[in-house]
């Protein structure tokens, strides 16, 4: 061989965010020489942001500012080592049959089911500690959640978190670990298989950002503007995209790649959430203590395509999403302590597209159709009526929706007209270029999806690995 | 308000306008503006894309020439956005995200300005929330080093050091233009703070007040205005012509800082010494550590002044101690440039350490300054100006006045009127502005004046004003002297004080060489009604700077370089050449990526020998015949090249 000045690697990752460093650790396990590449910073428990400001400022793209065209919906897309890890609720769902069904419906993809994902579910939830919060920890919001549920005859569940030790007795409020978990609790990638996958020689480069990819040799290369503003070209034998729907999209776009994958960049999905406020005469303290301990588990909703989160945020949010402004807003902000606060989450139907423009630059298109809004509808009236349920004196029902799992334009299938990857992770026409974050999904699930993101990456490692090894 | 990298104070001031629309207040909360917490509108900026800041500055900028009622309808729209069609609804919503989610992250993250006493706001909405570590590697938090040091140890001066080289990239980044705005406020401060800044001033120096006001105020905010003026042209990236021989390239020059600075400062201009070269240095994009006289330190004033005007602790900072040995730390950790004003022998002292490590300095030492008045000069206005040359800030100035010739014909007459004003000058440290001059401030001065005039006494001078003087007391009246000769200390060595020699010349030659007589050269004066003479005379004359008609006076105007020549100084600073004095002047030459080889590249042959001869021979002889035959040994020269490229 001859000596090169860069090193050469066996697979690249773009994204350090979970599909990535579940890979990694796998492929690295294996001996393999791997290269992780990640736009966003590396934080530990020390330097994570401490408040609203901060921690969209610095863990999301654009500042936390990201629009679709039409400005309805806020796209939150992470940008730091671990990314949805760090900044989500750790909330850890299998999806159902339903979740699947719809799935291989629409991708031919037969694995797709309950059965055949079981054994991969089981060993991503091996990597982390699940727990439900304890009933003596549940907070005030909690109970409001808990009562309207009891008292109209819906369905709830607690609600599976990826967490390990956060502490209750000390009074400790998960809101806190909105912006990255300072006390190690959240089981986040960089707490779990991203920290073993470092100790069996990841090399990590965070604050790199992937620009291009050259697939023409047999090599792949990958252009990144690094850290100190040059552009430096990383080579290796397979590349690993695993920088979500929109960081996938575009790369592939902006690697001049969109005309051999005529579905690239289509069917994009988001999971649009909307935030609603009972206000109550007694102090709801919705912020303190253990969060979201409940989910709805409803037959009806998951029926009508929506589901009900017993979530909450930080006070600068929930500023942004009340609308209006002046002295009334002001008014409304004082009584904070009496929000509680349930959350509508659609499983939205009309597929959005992922472009870029002539400078590179991002475009998202994303509407919602009348079946999407009828789901919000329903919703929302069933948080109405739970709030009334309640007590609740005032319902304020949040302006803007929020797009948290950014879901497709990479979409798995068996048609390569229709879809990007193909049913063994790989690029349709590509031999060395392979994906299995939520790029992949082919509609929305309905369901949150970081346990599946890392049982499909568990499986796609093993079909790396097969592979590498025929 | 802070000065902000990403936004420029009109539209700072558009945002606080919206913010206070947005969150006015009521009898709990605080307005978004009373909070301060638009001081960290950068935090949320710097991540912003390029595209999103744009729309935040255009609206910005609009926002602060708009009544309120016009931002409230604007804001009203963007609540009822759903009644707006298709991308007027887009616009709306995408500006109600964009300037109410900066104006609600700022005020709801529970951040306040530097001088918010209030209630947080975080009281206010009862967010009290808590997280408690159960791991032993909980954060810790960093201290922060303050920005001034007393009497530090090394340690403490490597840590200085390295803060302020950490430091600098940010300063750099800054940009010419943003740096400005902190001159800008800086100079509105000082304006506002001038009286305090006079009593603080007075109170180490025991100047006049008006020596204080007129030196120190009047002449740093004339610098400051300067720079305001004229940084941006000095230091903007410069083309200069590329000759024929190198045809198809460019060339450039870049102005960048040096990095980090250290200046040291005398006793004498305590304030005006230490703004002046710290904001000249800052504005280049240095980072920069200053140590002031431990005569006159201003203790604190400098730090306040740059604190409250929103400098970072780390851009500029203040150590204090004795020169010697805390000026030798400070250049142990070799900084980029030293820029030093003082005495000639503090300044063999750091030149000769700078030396060891090659470091680059700038000197302003002492000066011994002739005045020369011919005998058509109008007497009256030069023995004005002689009073005043010598004694100002009680002689304390290294370019007082020192040694006074006067043309033969009128010296009596000169001498009259120069004792009769001297007796009228009024003496004190004054609140009101009615003292001519001050006492001396440092004793050690006062002891180096003792010995010249009891020198002087004792060879044989005599003393026309200023005889009662005990030697010992720190209140000198003005003293002129004459009858003074070169072997008397008083003509040798520097005075730095109320002590004025006076001599008669006979004709210009003798002036000139008497003048250049002594190993100073710092700065001169010439007075006479033949303007030609006058100039041959400040030709004549090694120095570094020359006042006709008037004396001191170079100094006046800022973009007038300052420096000495002999052993007063080394290099020039203010004016354009302040701003070189403390750049990296960095040459660039940019050629054309191309496959094209250069014909005094290797391989070398003896017909390239051949034609290389015949341009150079062309190019260089003059006439338009040379320039054809040049450009046709250059096409030859060039076609061989190319050839010989091919062939090999």
């Amino acid at each position: 061989m001859t000596p090169t000045h860069s090193p050469f690697y066996d697979y690249i990752l773009v994204g350090a965010g979970i599909s990535g460093p579940f890979i990694a650790h796998e492929l690295c396990r294996a001996g393999a020489r791997c290269l992780m590449v990640e736009a966003g910073k590396q934080y530990t428990r020390r330097t994570y942001p401490r408040n609203d400001l901060d921690g969209t400022a610095q863990l999301y793209w654009s500042g936390g500012l990201e629009l679709g065209t039409d400005a309805r919906l806020v796209f939150l897309r992470p940008k730091v080592v671990g990314g949805g890890s760090i900044v989500n609720q750790a909330l850890v769902d299998r999806f159902d049959e339903d979740a699947f069904d719809s799935w291989r419906r629409d991708s031919g993809v037969d694995d797709f089911n309950e059965k055949a994902m079981a054994p991969w579910y089981e060993k991503a939830e091996a990597e982390i500690a699940i727990q439900t919060i304890p009933s003596e920890y549940r907070n005030r919001n909690a109970d409001v959640f808990e009562q309207g549920f009891q008292r109209l005859g819906y369905q709830l569940a607690p609600l599976r978190r990826a967490q390990k030790d956060c502490n209750y007795e000390a009074g400790n409020c998960c809101i806190e670990c909105l912006n990255g978990c300072r006390i190690g609790s959240k089981q986040s990638t960089p707490e779990t298989v991203l920290k073993k996958a470092l100790e069996l020689g990841l090399e990590l480069r965070a604050e790199t950002e992937a620009l291009k990819i050259d697939s023409s040799a047999n090599a792949i290369g990958v252009a990144c503007q690094t850290s100190d503003g040059g552009v430096t070209t990383y080579r290796a034998r397979n590349l690993v995209l695993a920088s979500g729907a929109i960081g996938n999209s575009r790369l592939l776009l902006n690697s001049g790649l969109g005309r051999r994958l005529p579905a690239l960049g289509h069917n994009f999905f988001c999971h649009p959430q909307y935030m609603n406020f009972g206000v109550y005469d007694q102090p709801v303290m919705s912020h303190l203590g253990a969060f979201q301990a409940f989910k709805s588990d409803d037959a009806g909703f998951r029926k009508n395509g929506f589901k009900l989160e017993n979530v909450y945020a930080g006070p600068a949010a929930i500023a942004l999403l009340l609308s209006g402004f002046g002295r009334q807003h002001h008014r409304t902000m004082e009584r904070l302590s009496h929000f509680a606060c349930i959350e509508v989450c659609t499983r939205d139907t009309q597929p959005g597209r992922i472009r870029v423009n002539r400078k590179g630059k991002t475009i998202i298109v994303k509407g919602q159709n009348k079946e999407d809004l009828r789901r919000y509808h329903k919703g929302l009236a069933v948080i109405d009526e739970i709030f009334n349920a309640t007590g609740a004196k005032e319902v304020i029902h949040g302006t803007m929706g929020i797009g948290l799992h950014l879901m497709g334009g990479c979409g798995m299938g068996t048609d390569p007209n229709r879809s990007v990857v193909d049913p063994d992770f790989r690029l349709h026409g590509f031999k060395n270029i392979f994906c299995a974050d939520s790029s992949i999904f082919p509609n929305a699930p309905g369901i949150n999806p970081s346990l599946t993101i890392m049982a499909l990456s568990k499986k796609a490692a093993a079909q790396l690995l097969k592979d590498a090894n025929r | 308000m802070k000065i902000s990298k990403y936004f420029n104070p009109q539209q700072l001031r558009g945002l606080i306008r919206a913010g206070d629309v947005i969150l006015p207040g009521t009898d709990v909360s605080p307005s978004f503006s009373r909070t301060g917490c638009i001081d960290h509108v950068d935090r949320m900026a710097s991540t912003l894309t390029s595209d999103d800041l744009g729309g935040l500055r255009l609206l910005l900028g609009l926002f602060r020439f708009s009544p309120k009622w016009v931002i409230r309808l604007l804001m009203t729209a963007c609540t009822k956005n759903s009644l707006a069609p298709g991308f007027l609804g887009s616009a709306l919503r995408t500006i109600d995200l964009g300037i109410r989610g900066m104006v609600m992250s700022l005020y709801y993250s529970n951040l306040t300005g530097r001088e918010y006493q209030g209630k947080k706001v975080f009281d206010i909405i009862g967010w009290n929330t808590r997280l408690v570590m159960p791991h032993d590697d909980s954060p810790s938090e960093i201290p922060q080093p303050d920005i001034a040091y007393e009497n530090p140890e090394e340690s403490d001066v490597a840590r200085i050091f390295s803060r302020a080289r950490q430091a600098q990239p940010e300063i750099l980044s800054w940009g010419v233009k943003k740096r400005l705005e902190f001159i800008s406020r800086l100079k509105a401060i000082i304006i506002a703070r001038q009286a305090d800044i006079l009593d603080r001033i007075q109170a180490d120096t025991g100047k006049s007040r008006t020596d204080a006001l007129t030196a120190e105020i009047f002449g740093t905010l004339d610098h400051l205005d300067y720079l305001e003026k004229n940084a941006v042209k000095v230091l903007k990236d410069r083309k200069v012509p590329t000759p024929f021989a190198l045809m198809g390239k460019q060339s450039k020059i870049y102005f960048e800082p040096m990095g980090t600075t250290l200046i040291i400062s005398p006793w004498n201009y305590p304030f005006y010494q230490a703004i002046v070269p710290i904001t000249l240095a800052f504005a280049v994009g240095n980072a920069i550590i200053y140590k002031p006289s431990s005569a006159t330190p201003l203790k604190g004033l400098v730090e306040e002044l740059l604190a409250e005007t929103g400098f970072d602790p780390a851009w500029v900072q203040v150590v204090y101690g004795p020169g010697k040995e805390l000026g030798r730390m400070l250049i142990d950790q070799r900084p980029d440039k030293i820029f030093f004003i003082g005495s000639q022998r503090a300044g063999r002292q750091i030149i000769t350490q700078a030396a060891e490590q090659l470091i680059p300095v700038e000197l302003e030492m002492g000066g011994k300054d002739p005045m020369i008045v011919f005998e058509d000069a109008n007497l009256e206005r030069a023995a004005a100006g002689a009073i005043w040359g010598a004694f100002t800030n009680t002689g304390q100035s290294c370019t007082s006045v020192e040694k006074l010739y006067v043309q033969d014909s009128i010296y009596d007459a000169f001498k009259a009127i120069l004792v009769r004003e001297t007796l009228k000058m009024t003496r004190g440290t004054d609140s009101d502005g009615e003292s001519d001059i001050g006492p001396m401030t440092t004793s050690a001065q006062v002891k180096v004046i003792a010995r010249q005039i009891e020198d002087a006494r004792k060879k044989g001078a005599t003393l026309l004003t200023g005889g009662e003087w005990d030697g010992a007391s720190a209140a000198i009246p003005p003293i002129v002297v004459e009858d003074s000769s070169d072997d008397m200390l008083l003509n040798r060595e520097e005075t730095f004080g109320p002590v004025l020699p006076i001599f008669a010349f006979h004709d210009e030659a003798e002036a000139v060489r008497r003048a250049n007589s002594d190993d100073f050269g710092l700065s001169a004066s010439v007075w006479s009604a033949d303007r030609q003479r006058a100039d041959r005379v400040a030709r004549a004359i090694v120095t570094g700077n020359v006042s006709i008609n008037n004396v001191m006076l170079t100094e006046g105007n800022h973009a007038l370089p300052f420096g000495g020549s002999k052993k007063s100084g080394i290099g020039r600073y203010k004016g354009e050449f302040g701003f070189y004095c403390f750049s990296n002047i960095k040459s660039i030459l940019v050629d054309k990526n191309s496959g094209k080889m250069e014909a005094n590249w290797f391989p070398y042959s003896r017909r390239k020998f051949q034609l290389f001869t015949e341009l150079t021979t062309n190019i260089y002889s003059p006439g338009i015949w040379s320039f054809f035959k040049a450009a046709v040994s250059g096409l030859k020269l060039e076609g061989y090249v190319k050839k010989r490229g091919k062939t090999d």
